[in-house]
């Protein structure tokens, strides 16, 4: 077994909302959160919207701290809130986290390739061909032609996007890779190209992922562990193909019976709503 | 052999050009289909394929300065030449419009009963007493019990998932004769998406209102609906039974779709399709798969295949006979 890459104890976030008369009111958004990360390991972070992944990718991320609990990556504690330009560089060489969506995530004056060089130049001291010779080689590694290079995000499509999104995550050579629904917005046949690209990338670069997704046919695909969250805890946690093979908890029985296959009719489960 | 009946909607050789910076843009090159009285049929695609505008079509609510042509027909009258006041009543009674994002299309300052209310009342005239007693029942057929309540209630304060079921309520209310759901659960998370369709698709069938169902999904279309049809770049490439096309598929796309969904139960190397979706404007002379097709030939790029029948289903495909059984469908296999 490999050092663990990450390793959260007990992680709790709560945040202050107001109310419909707008009173001081408390949301736990994540509770009791625990897991560990092996160097190189890929765990999937899945549940509905409002369970809590986003909230502990952040966290994770550096961009949230902890109301509780602790996160250490590479045996140190991470820790939120304002630090030096230092330690905030230093990080970054550790963890990228790449969002849902490719639009928002680039500048659109910048080319592909400066894009991807910016991040370079900021991070290692090689010269200007070097930059070159790394750019070409990470557009490849994602999957984009060449002739991406001189394009601005405009042009390209979702999926070519979000390929260059991953690229400048990747240009400063990060132990852990966040993904936030990273493949969502992509239609599927693109879609499956950047999975199966994902996949390649891990095994070629040891990259870790931790991979926030309410897709459980996509984190089959992308991941070897699995956390299933409800309401901001951890219901279920194993190997994914133990947890979608034999789910344990009721929670995620519910959530694979409700996926779409061949020959599957929807079925009403309760009589009446309980949401809002 | 008894002559067919008319069908409840026919859309025949629609063809649809939008104006783009004063341009005219085709982004529906041609669109052939029929639904029968109380059928359901799935139209499948991916993004910006033409599946919205093919809705917005037959419901006559394009951009301005579109320009259509071939024929929509319901109950075998031309909707593209229905005069201002038919048009409304078409609107208001014969078809009901179930959108992705209800929030989009709810008054914020009107409360959940003005919204439901308003067609029956103003539309055809019922009294409020009336018109509130048969929407509380129906709200509660689909799940929603203290409707009171919620008729007095504004719709942030509602969930996606309870939001959308009232939506379903209101075009349940109207009595159509068909529904047109434009991806109505692709906002909802899966679970509250399979209570939401159980409902749509119960009360679709106990009322025998005809849908045309919307959505990117094709084993979720596949579940509701009686016949798929799968669109791509503007364009009608296959009709086929529900039930099975995961396992028939004649067109090089639709196998191609079915073959790119990342399973839940196995992991592998996912077959993908080269390429990005492309729009209808962007395809060449012959076939709109063309440039993304692995058994593309000379011919497919000169001459655009026509939607022909083979077997029981429609296909836009030159080599539809030659390919059969080599496009690689899991044949038995279970996904
Ligand atoms: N900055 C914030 N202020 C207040 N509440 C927040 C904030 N960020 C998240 N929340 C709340 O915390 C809960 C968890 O949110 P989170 O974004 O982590 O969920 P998620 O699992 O990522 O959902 P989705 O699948 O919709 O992205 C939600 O109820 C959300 O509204
Ligand atoms: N108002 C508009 N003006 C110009 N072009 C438009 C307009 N609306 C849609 N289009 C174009 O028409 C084509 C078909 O769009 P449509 O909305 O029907 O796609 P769709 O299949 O519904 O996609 P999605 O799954 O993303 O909803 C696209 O190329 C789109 O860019
Ligand atoms: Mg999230
Ligand atoms: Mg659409």
């Amino acid at each position: 077994m490999s050092a663990p890459l990450l390793h959260a104890a007990d992680v709790r976030k709560t945040f202050v909302v107001r109310d419909e008369s707008g009173r001081r009111d408390e949301l736990v958004a994540a509770d009791g959160v625990s897991f560990t990360l092996a160097t190189g390991g890929s765990l999937a972070l899945v549940g509905e919207s409002g369970s809590g992944k986003t909230t502990i990718a952040r966290i994770v991320a550096g961009l949230e701290t902890p109301s509780g609990g602790t996160v250490e990556l590479l045996g140190e504690a991470r820790t939120g809130g304002r630090v030096s330009r230092a330690v905030r560089k230093r990080r970054a060489r550790q963890v990228q986290m790449v969002f849902q969506d490719p639009y928002g995530s680039l500048d659109p004056r910048q080319t592909v390739a400066a894009c991807v060089e910016e991040v370079l130049r900021e991070h290692f001291d090689g010269d200007r061909c070097w930059r070159r010779e790394r750019v070409a080689s990470l557009l490849q590694q994602v999957g984009l032609e060449e002739r991406h290079a001189d394009q601005r995000p405009r042009r390209l499509s979702g999926g070519q996007r979000q390929r260059v999104a991953i690229a400048r995550a990747l240009a400063v050579e990060p132990r852990l890779l966040i993904l936030d629904e990273a493949v969502s917005a992509l239609d599927v046949s693109v879609q499956a190209q950047v999975i199966n690209m994902l996949v390649e990338l891990r095994r070629t670069t040891g990259v870790a992922f931790l991979f926030v997704s309410h897709d459980l046919g996509v984190v089959r695909q992308v991941t070897e562990d699995c956390l299933v969250m409800h309401r901001g805890r951890v219901v279920e946690a194993g190997p994914t193909a133990d947890v979608l093979d034999h789910p344990a908890d009721a929670y995620t029985q519910r959530l694979l019976s409700a996926i779409p296959r061949p020959g599957w009719q929807p079925r009403r489960r309760t009589a009446e709503v309980s949401d809002a | 052999m008894t002559p067919a009946p008319t069908p409840l909607l026919e859309l025949d050789g629609l063809r649809v050009d939008l104006r783009v910076d004063g341009a005219l843009r085709r982004v529906i090159h041609d669109v052939s289909l029929r639904l029968g009285v109380g059928e359901a049929v799935g139209l499948v695609g991916e993004s910006g394929s033409g599946k919205s505008i093919t809705a917005r079509t037959i419901m006559r609510l394009l951009p301005r300065g579109a320009e259509v042509a071939g024929d929509v027909r319901f109950g075998g009258r031309s909707v593209l030449e229905l005069g201002a006041r038919d048009l409304r009543r078409y609107r208001a009674t014969d078809v009901a419009m179930i959108y992705q994002d209800p929030r989009a299309h709810l008054n914020p300052v009107r409360t959940i009963g003005d919204f439901l209310l308003e067609g029956p009342v103003h539309a055809v005239g019922a009294s409020r007493a009336d018109a509130t007693e048969a929407a509380v029942a129906l709200l509660r057929s689909v799940g929603i019990p203290d409707a009171p309540r919620r008729l007095r209630q504004y719709p942030h304060q509602l969930s996606g998932g309870l939001l959308q079921r009232v939506v379903i309520a209101a075009a349940l209310l109207a009595e159509p004769q068909l529904i047109l759901a434009d991806e109505p659960t692709t906002a909802l998370d899966v679970t509250t998406q399979e209570e939401v369709m159980a409902i749509l698709d119960d009360q679709r069938r106990k009322r025998g209102v005809a849908m045309l169902f919307i959505t990117h999904d094709l084993d979720l279309a596949a579940a509701v609906t009686d016949r798929l049809a799968v669109m791509y770049a503007g364009t009608v490439a296959e009709v086929g039974p529900a039930a099975d096309l995961h396992r028939t598929a004649l067109h090089p796309y639709t196998a191609g779709l079915l073959a790119a969904r990342p399973s839940t139960t196995r992991v592998e190397r996912l077959t993908t399709i080269p390429g990005r979706p492309v729009s209808a404007f962007e395809v060449g002379p012959g076939c709109v798969f063309a440039s993304r097709c692995a058994h593309v030939e000379d011919r497919c790029r000169a001459e655009r295949p026509a939607l022909r029948a083979l077997e029981d289903h429609m296909v836009a495909c030159h080599r539809a006979e030659e390919l059969r059984g080599a496009l690689g469908l899991p044949a038995a296999a279970a996904r």
